[in-house]
């Protein structure tokens, strides 16, 4: 029965799916297209959560190879395409095809043009988001990583607004400079892996074994452990880096921005747990004090530059940024609560700034303009979007029962009780990120205010209200908030033994 | 009784309940009319009035705690629970939330009856008294931050009900961000304490800083504690109180929400601050009350806005501002009374607080629609006492009880006054003295100004409907509920506080009282007058909430050319690769001798390159 | 006698295949009338391919060197020689357009084309300094005719430039030769790596193999020669261009890995004025690439920087290194053919060489411009395509030995974020909204489109199954 659940289907179905639409098989009749995206998307949701449900019942954790003539699929070079669930991707993925099946849905009115390429990039998106994932090698996180450049730099630069090609282009050169910095540390931690036991593997549970006992020199160690941070420094926008972010969100369309936001940051996050983390753990303790400094600039200072922003999405994107710098700050804790906290944030981010893309998304396709001032009032022509929007809006701001309160909450303990070397930074760091709260107020209900309470002083148009998919996608998005806020013990209990064990490979 | 106490959720889920009937009826446009939904609300608030009653009763003379609680949040190996927590501290708490729910009920029916999101109201209110519900019930700290958090959000929701005006929209927001700075000071204070149980061994039971056990942990923290961190800690938890009750700094929100419709008003100054305050400074007492500083600052917090807040209020000519001042003002005496007396009567008096808030709103609530343009200056009310003589009856009363000079409010400013004397706190003395003197005087001045005997511009005398009346009524006899109800609460009252020690004390409070009315009856007819300067002052607040945009608008104009620093780095960059290709397109020029010595040069370098490390190495 | 037709027969079959095929001709042009092209180019494709079969006889004698030691034939010397078959069948395919034109002519054109490819098979697989002086000289005169036979300014310019650059070279080379034949007084490779490779290597030694990389590079286009190749590449015409980017290359570079692997293995100072040199090259390559708007020196510039990696491929004197060449090699000839490829088919329908011309055309020929994608792609370094796991060998290799390789490969990884942004630029034209021309690709370029479409199929393939062709490279590797 366990053969049902192969991790290769899980992958490699969206590619076939995206060959399929690609194909002439379907021509440019958009409503096919749509429908038959629409049903996949949903069958690999559906598909993915049979993995939640088995990992629950037991099953420790899911492991598959693919094996191509009967040998690994660079055996030569000590590299298999070998994939794998844990307790953290267990819920990753599964978070993944959702957003993706809620974007779908939604583009169905954003996208109007090439509906054919769209869809089929898409798909081949979620796949390569997917194998980042659930990659149990070094170098083939390395391809998948690098693979999801091309899919993202078309669908921003295809469908965005004004000046997408170059925020595309940006992407592009940030994204792929960061992955540099990756390819050279991953070469040289495999060429440590072959020289400290002779065996020539690429796999990161023997290079975790190797680099214990490894006869690696500490300064090349430190070099390593720096190149795999820029590396995804970059992919979560840490604040120097963060400027292909605002960007590339500003510039895309909403589905790809919501994507962007919710999917493609957890990467960057999944990378530095699985790699910084996981394979350089008395490194990580030793710089956790720079990276709390690194978290708070980043918490504080992209809420004071989403203050001014007149463009809505550029302002969200800061929201992303400061939530990502609390996850880098319940990480650089050290103890259970922080990582739990960490973990709970990068979930959480996922579902409100989908929302949040979404209900921009929606305002921008009724009153067709970005910039703050031109929006007032849509409040009297739409009331149920302006509650969706309450409901988001404080979920962003983690009022309690909300899905970030319990994540914001844990991160601020485990900063404050984490005993990291320096002794009063964590308590000094904690007590700044707490004005997130503040800030994150202010800048969030200005946004709220602005568009949708003001009065409607000039214009006569009569907008109409959300209704239909989009009603529907909201709704959803909206009662997973409230659900998860409400009982959060049930998404931590997953993960529960994932931080566990790493907390082993910490203390040890 | 033992029905009440088994399902103690009945009185949690029935307005949970009507809000989803409400919420269902507004979205869905089903057939169920207006009417139907206050009734259906209003029956459901009599009920949890009768419950509560029940339970006040059970609870009033034994203070036996039944308390049960479910695991919610797993922190490390603890968790926080939610659970419910009786006791008459609470029992108390719902009875007054539950009278003055029906109260606005009754009185909202009416006062909505012809706008188009009717339904939506009912289902905020419902909310808001579901989320204060179950904020007088929780059972541990994290989970009360929990709910008071929740009612300022809903707060804050109700206050931005009209929406399309700008000036509600700008306040109501100006309102919420504030109150963020009371959670993110009590979330700090709770983190520190969560802090402290997990790094000493302090309480074993899983649950978190429950109240049951918050003696024996308290004891505890006092003991591990060095004393600026046990002080530091317990301010942080009380700024969580202070925000939320209004006290001086941040009293600027309350004269922000003033601007919602009537019953949301009254509902939020005359419960949803006092129970989100007071409740948890209640609730913390047995933490406070080991330090002696703690308690030092809460009474002198509690005194400094009653008076400031007195002051300003004295100064408004618009009836809502004053009575939003009027609100912080009594609150902060009630933070002295907690550090001095025992709970039991300050809830006493905190009822009667709310009722007189409450009936004062509805009664300018209804002196506010015969305005035609509805502002809610005092001066232009067309109203005399002859025309409408049973308001204006209404209207004193409550003023006499709020001021202290009758009966019920008068017994627990003696208490508190004569307290303060016994522990020879003179400035805390004369602060209540100044405290009584502005009370008054801005209560008979409002009297005055508004049922003036001649009025020029007679308005005609249209009906109020008998919706509006009842509440006022009601309010008006839970006011004095305490003095029928005279053998419980008197005689507790005096017995703790021997009876005549309060006679010798009335000479003073009294004659300030009738002074300052003297005082007021004059001011309103202006024949007296403040200096300008004066006026102005109290006016505006004190300039406090100007203070607080032009903070912000500073801050956010220093980091807004801050953040476009970065890209000009990664531009440099990108102009560095692009003079190097200009550079090779120049070498670049097509003739064959140039390409000839270029090559012939760059094969000489790597020659000179290859002798100069044979040479490096070979001489190393 | 005997001997002689054994050598024939097993090891230099191939060759004496595409000569007798040049030979026949050009007999032929005497017999047969205006549209005879299309025989002379199915007889020199049926010649390449049966040449192609023959040397399956010679890897049973591997290691064997005929001709009294003249040329030798291993493992490594037999793929290069599929290499530069494979190459020659892509360009006899791309050049038909230009065979009808020459309508009698074609025969000519073929059998230079032949003799040329004749050439560079010898150049791989020879094993004196003599033989190789020669093929060398062959390849250079064969290709500057190639490219001259366009009747136009132009062409004749660029063969002009190219005799010249390699007369120049090939100065340097026979100074390099005459110095090692000057210490030694041997010229045969084997000899000298017998005698010379265990003596410590004298200052002469190390400055006569220093020229004579100098020397070839000109064929390689790197360092010092790379100036010249934009100008070649833009006057000659499209098939010649791509045929001069990848076979003369290959040869070159095979030649250039057997004398490293038997001369100079071991000194780690001509390893790293190698490894600089090909640094360089990238460099000029990718940077000189950003500002181009005509197609030729556009693709031009992108050879001359994957030259610099195969060239940096070599300077790991290890088997490592041979094998990472081996696989870059093999992708690089996939690559630049279904890029130049897509070209051709451009350049036949709109006329014009200037990139701009490439907007909108996704949305006229979308399964072409998929395939040009994917090319560039793959030139670019991106994962899907096989061109990043031939970096990424590479890169692996420089640090296969030992950690000296990191200096060197952070410049090489850093800069190939520009060639990211170069192919970038292309791309991100061909899917511009506002398509200027709209050419109609004329179906009749059969010969073309399967080119581009078969090297897109193998480039992907050679990403999904590249472990067989690594083991192969691997197994070549070690007899060089």
């Amino acid at each position: 029965m366990f053969d049902l659940l192969s991790l290769k289907i899980l992958i490699f179905t969206p590619v076939l799916a995206a060959i399929i639409i690609a194909s002439p098989l379907f021509g440019t009749n958009f409503i096919y297209i749509r429908r038959f995206a629409k049903t996949c998307g949903t069958i690999h949701f559906l598909y993915s959560l049979l993995f939640i449900v088995f990992y629950n019942f037991g099953v420790e954790s899911f492991y598959d190879e693919i094996m191509i003539f009967g040998s690994g699929w660079l055996e030569k070079l000590g590299i298999n395409a070998a994939f794998g669930l844990d307790g953290l991707t267990v819920l990753l993925a599964p978070l993944t095809s959702f957003i993706f099946l809620i974007s779908l849905i939604v583009s169905k009115t954003m996208i109007r043009t090439k509906h054919k390429m769209y869809y089929s990039l898409m798909f081949i998106l979620l796949s390569t988001v997917l194998g980042v994932f659930c990659s149990k090698d070094m170098f083939l996180f390395l391809i998948f990583w690098e693979a999801e450049l091309i899919p993202l730099y078309f669908l921003i630069s295809e469908w965005g607004s004004c000046n997408c090609k170059h925020s595309a282009m940006k992407y592009l050169l940030y994204i792929f400079c960061g992955s540099i910095f990756l390819s050279v540390a991953m070469i040289g931690l495999f060429f440590y892996g072959y020289l400290s036991n002779g065996e020539l593997s690429a796999s990161i549970d023997f290079l975790r074994v190797s680099m214990t006992d490894g006869i690696f020199p500490v300064f090349l160690k430190k070099l390593l452990f720096f190149g795999f941070f820029t590396g995804f420094a970059v992919k979560l926008p840490i604040i120097p880096f963060h400027i292909w972010f605002t960007d590339s969100q500003s510039d895309s369309a909403t589905p790809i921005s919501m994507v962007l936001s919710a999917i493609i940051i957890n990467t960057g996050a999944y990378g530095i747990i699985r790699f910084n983390l996981d394979l350089f753990p008395e490194l990580f303790i030793k710089y956790s004090p720079f990276i709390m400094i690194f978290a708070v600039i980043n918490i504080i200072w992209a809420s004071l530059a989403a203050f001014k922003q007149n463009d809505i999405k550029k302002t969200i994107a800061y929201y992303s940024i400061s939530q990502m710098g609390l996850f880098l700050l319940g990480l650089s804790s050290l103890n259970k609560i922080g990582l739990d906290g960490a973990i709970f944030i990068m979930l959480s981010h996922s579902f409100i700034s989908a929302g949040l893309f979404l209900i921009t998304g929606l305002i921008y396709q009724v009153a067709k303009t970005k910039t703050l001032q031109e929006l007032s009032g849509l409040g009297e022509f739409m009331p149920i979007l302006m509650l969706f929007a309450y409901v988001i809006n404080f979920a962003a701001v983690a009022v309690p029962l909300t899905i970030a309160f319990p994540g914001q909450l844990l991160v601020f303990l485990g900063a404050f009780s984490s005993d990291c070397s320096i002794e009063p930074l964590a308590k000094i760091c904690s007590f700044i990120a707490i004005l997130i709260m503040l800030l994150a107020a202010s800048y969030i209900f200005k946004l709220f205010h602005k568009i949708f309470c003001t009065s409607q002083f000039y214009s006569t148009k009569k907008y109409h209200d959300v209704s239909g998919h989009r009603l529907m996608c909201i709704a959803v998005i909206c009662f997973c908030i409230i659900l998860f806020g409400c009982f959060p013990d049930s998404l931590m209990s997953i993960y529960n033994n994932f931080t566990e064990s790493l907390l082993e490979i910490l203390r040890v | 009784m033992q029905f009440f106490t088994d399902n103690i959720l009945l009185i949690f889920l029935l307005p949970l309940l009507t809000a989803i009937i409400a919420f269902t009826a507004h979205f869905f446009k089903f057939a169920i009319s207006q009417k139907t939904v206050s009734v259906i609300s209003t029956v459901t608030s009599i009920i949890g009035a009768i419950y509560a009653a029940a339970l006040y009763y059970t609870y009033n003379n034994c203070n036996e705690i039944t308390e049960f609680s479910v695991g919610w949040l797993s922190i490390g190996d603890l968790t926080i629970s939610a659970g419910l927590l009786l006791d008459n501290i609470s029992a108390t708490f719902l009875l007054i939330l539950m009278i003055v729910n029906i109260i606005i009920q009754i009185y909202s029916s009416q006062y909505f009856n012809n706008q188009k999101n009717y339904n939506l109201y009912f289902g905020y209110l419902n909310l808001l008294i579901t989320s204060i519900t179950a904020l007088s019930l929780s059972s541990n700290l994290p989970q009360s931050y929990v709910f008071l958090e929740l009612t300022g959000v809903l707060c804050y929701i109700l206050t931005n009900f009209n929406y399309e005006k700008s000036q509600i929209s700008e306040s109501a927001k100006k309102s919420f961000i504030i109150n963020r700075i009371g959670d993110m000071l009590l979330l700090s204070g709770i983190i520190v304490f969560i802090y402290f149980v997990l790094t000493y061994p302090i309480s074993n039971n899983s649950e978190l800083l429950s109240y049951k056990e918050l003696a024996e942990t308290a004891a505890d923290f006092y003991v591990y504690l060095s004393d600026i961190n046990f002080y530091i800690a317990c301010i942080l938890l009380f700024s969580g109180a202070i925000v939320k009750s209004a006290q001086f700094p941040f009293h600027i929100w309350l004269t922000d929400s003033i601007n919602g419709p009537i019953p949301v008003s009254a509902l939020i100054q005359s419960v949803a601050t006092v129970s989100a305050g007071i409740i948890l400074t209640i609730r913390l007492l047995p933490l406070f009350e080991l330090s002696e500083p703690v308690l030092k600052t809460i009474i002198y917090i509690g005194l400094f806005t009653s008076v400031i807040c007195a002051f300003f209020a004295s100064g408004q000519y618009d009836i809502k501002k004053m009575l939003a001042y009027s609100t912080s003002s009594q609150l902060g005496i009630v933070f002295p009374a907690i550090a001095l007396l025992n709970i039991k009567n300050t809830l006493f008096y905190m009822s009667v607080n709310s009722f007189a808030k409450v009936s004062l709103f509805l009664i300018a609530g209804i002196l506010i629609s015969f305005i035609p343009k509805s502002s809610s200056n005092m001066l232009d009310m067309p109203v005399s006492k002859h025309q409408y003589p049973f308001l204006g009856f209404c209207y004193l009363l409550t003023v006499f009880s709020l001021s202290g000079l009758f009966f019920n409010g008068f017994f627990i400013g003696e208490a508190i006054l004569g307290q303060l004397l016994s522990q020879n706190k003179k400035i805390a003395a004369s602060f209540y003295f100044l405290y009584l003197l502005l009370t008054s005087f801005y209560l008979f001045k409002s009297y005055f100004i508004i049922f003036k005997k001649n009025k020029k511009h007679f308005a005609e005398k249209n009906k109020i409907s008998s919706c509006l009346i009842i509440p006022i009524i009601l309010s008006i006899v839970f006011i004095f509920y305490p003095v029928f109800d005279y053998k419980t609460i008197i005689l507790d009252f005096s017995k703790n506080y021997e009876i005549f020690k309060l006679f010798d004390i009335i000479p003073v409070s009294v004659p300030i009282s009738v002074i300052a009315v003297i005082l007021a009856y004059f001011a309103a007819s202006n024949k007296i007058s403040a200096p300008l300067w004066f006026k102005k002052l109290s006016l505006n607040g004190g300039y406090i909430s100007n203070l607080y945009d032009i903070f912000i608008d500073y801050i956010v104009e220093f980091f807004r050319n801050f953040t476009n620093i970065i890209d000009y780095f990664f531009n440099f960059t990108a102009y560095i690769v692009k003079f190097f290709s200009w550079c090779v397109s120049v070498s670049q020029n097509g003739n064959i001798q140039t390409y000839i010595s270029y090559a012939i040069f760059s094969s000489a370098v790597l020659l000179v390159l290859y002798l100069l490390l044979i040479a490096g190495i070979g001489g190393i | 006698m005997d001997l002689l037709i054994f050598e024939i027969k097993n090891i230099f079959l191939p060759e004496t295949i595409i000569i007798i095929a040049a030979l026949f001709n050009i007999l032929l042009s005497l017999f047969f009338g205006k549209n005879a092209y299309k025989f002379s180019e199915r007889l020199t494709l049926v010649s390449i391919i049966i040449s192609l079969a023959s040397l399956s006889f010679g890897i049973s004698h591997c290691g064997y060197t005929i001709f009294s030691e003249n040329f030798i034939q291993t493992n490594f010397t037999i793929i290069m020689k599929v290499l530069i078959l494979l190459g020659a069948i892509f360009t006899v395919l791309l050049s038909q357009n230009i065979s009808k034109k020459l309508k009698n002519q074609a025969f000519e054109y073929h059998s230079i084309l032949l003799i040329s490819i004749f050439a560079s098979m010898c150049l791989v697989s020879s094993n004196d300094f003599i033989p190789l002086f020669i093929s060398l000289e062959i390849l250079s005169v064969t290709s500057s005719l190639l490219i001259a036979f366009w009747n136009k300014y132009k062409p004749k310019e660029a063969a002009l430039k190219f005799i010249i650059n390699s007369a120049v070279a090939t100065g340097f080379l026979l100074l390099g030769i005459s110095y090692m034949y000057g210490i030694s007084g041997e010229l045969n490779f084997s000899l000298l790596n017998i005698n010379y490779y265990s003596q410590d290597t004298s200052l002469l030694f190390g400055i006569s193999s220093v020229l004579i990389i100098i020397g070839l590079t000109c064929q390689l286009g790197c360092m010092p020669f790379q100036r010249f190749v934009p100008d070649i590449y833009q006057g000659s015409p499209y098939p010649i261009a791509a045929y001069l980017s990848v076979v003369p290359k290959l040869a070159g570079f095979g030649i250039l890995a057997r004398i490293i692997g038997t001369l100079m293995y071991d000194t780690p100072i001509l390893q790293f004025v190698i490894s600089f040199a090909a640094l360089y090259t990238i460099a000029y390559g990718l940077i000189g690439g950003i500002r181009q708007t005509d197609i030729k020196r556009f693709l031009a510039y992108s050879s001359v920087s994957h030259c610099g990696f195969m060239l940096l491929s070599l300077s790991i004197f290890s088997n490592y290194g041979v094998s990472s060449f081996i696989y870059y090699a093999l992708v690089y000839l996939f690559m630049n053919f279904g890029v130049w490829a897509a070209a051709i088919i451009f350049v036949n329908c709109s006329g014009t060489d200037n990139i701009k011309d490439y907007r909108g055309i996704f949305y006229i020929r979308p399964y072409y411009t998929v395939a040009f994608l994917i090319c560039l792609i793959s030139l670019a370094g991106l994962p899907p395509s096989s061109g990043f796991l031939s970096k990424l060998y590479l890169f692996i290799a420089l640090t296969r030995l030992d950690v000296s390789g990191l200096p060197i490969l952070i410049p090489a990884s850093l800069l190939t974020v520009i060639a990211v942004f170069l192919y970038f630029n292309i791309i991100s034209l061909m899917f511009d909204r506002t398509p200027k021309n709209n050419c109609i690709i004329p179906a009749q370029h059969m010969n073309t489109k399967i080119v581009v479409y078969f090297c897109t199929l193998m480039i992907l393939l050679t990403f999904f199954f590249a472990n067989k062709i690594i083991a192969l490279s691997m197994f070549a590797s070690i007899g060089i």
